[in-house]
């Protein structure tokens, strides 16, 4: 699961910050700045690379699969954080607008298509997802073919 | 002008945003593909090295 959803995380939170930056240059002013919202999805971008590298750094998938698990877990911790940071720190980002109490604050020419293109994002990340995971379901399939192909080898100990 | 669309003094960034993603994207869906042909001819080339999993085994060889 978590092995095919981080290399398409990881892509979607970069188009996050490169099209967000691309918006704040003309609203803002600037391209970045360093408040609350900004860096928490600049960590979660770098936990994604993270569990990536974690991955190709242990052999064994099984274990590998214990020690991604584990930084998911404190990863989590991120996911409220960039929810509520735009709340809990005064700054250049705009408080929550989609989601509040109250209703959206949006006006309908622009939350329409901003949850339909939220909906099309989401399906395009269900799908490269499910098939994200049948290359990781066919990659262990080829590595065990390869090491059953290297035990029969002759020469081998058994 | 873009597309017959006016799209104001920020069509710039606007298009910029649009192009970063398409193309981010479309890495994104190539590099599923790719990975996906990649595995299915590494297993195609096992099976014809005779390498293949004991559920595809004729009965015979079990035995």
């Amino acid at each position: 699961m978590a092995r095919g959803a981080a290399p398409v995380g990881a892509v979607f939170a970069a188009v996050c910050l490169l099209t967000g930056s691309l918006w704040g240059r003309p609203m803002w002013g600037t391209y970045w700045v360093w408040d609350a919202r900004l860096t928490s999805v600049l960590v979660l971008f770098l936990m994604y690379l993270g569990v990536i590298a974690l991955w190709h750094t242990v052999e064994e998938p099984s274990r590998a699969g214990r020690a991604v698990a584990i930084l998911t877990l404190v990863g989590a911790i991120n996911i409220p954080i960039i929810k509520w940071s735009v709340d809990w720190w005064n700054t250049l980002h705009q408080p929550a607008s989609v989601v509040k109490l109250g209703g959206p604050a949006i006006h309908p020419t622009i939350l329409v298509p901003l949850m339909t293109m939220a909906a099309a994002f989401l399906l395009l990340f269900i799908t490269l997802h499910i098939a994200a995971m049948r290359n990781e379901i066919l990659r262990r399939r080829v590595r065990t073919l390869m090491l059953m192909r290297a035990q029969a080898a002759p020469g081998s100990a058994s | 002008m873009m597309f017959g669309m006016n799209l104001g003094p920020h069509a710039d960034f606007i298009v910029a945003a649009y192009v970063v993603a398409a193309l981010v994207l479309l890495l994104m869906i190539g590099w599923v593909v790719f990975d996906h042909r990649a595995q299915k001819r590494n297993l195609a080339k096992l099976e014809t090295q005779g390498v293949t999993r004991r559920s595809e085994r004729p009965v015979e060889r079990l035995a």
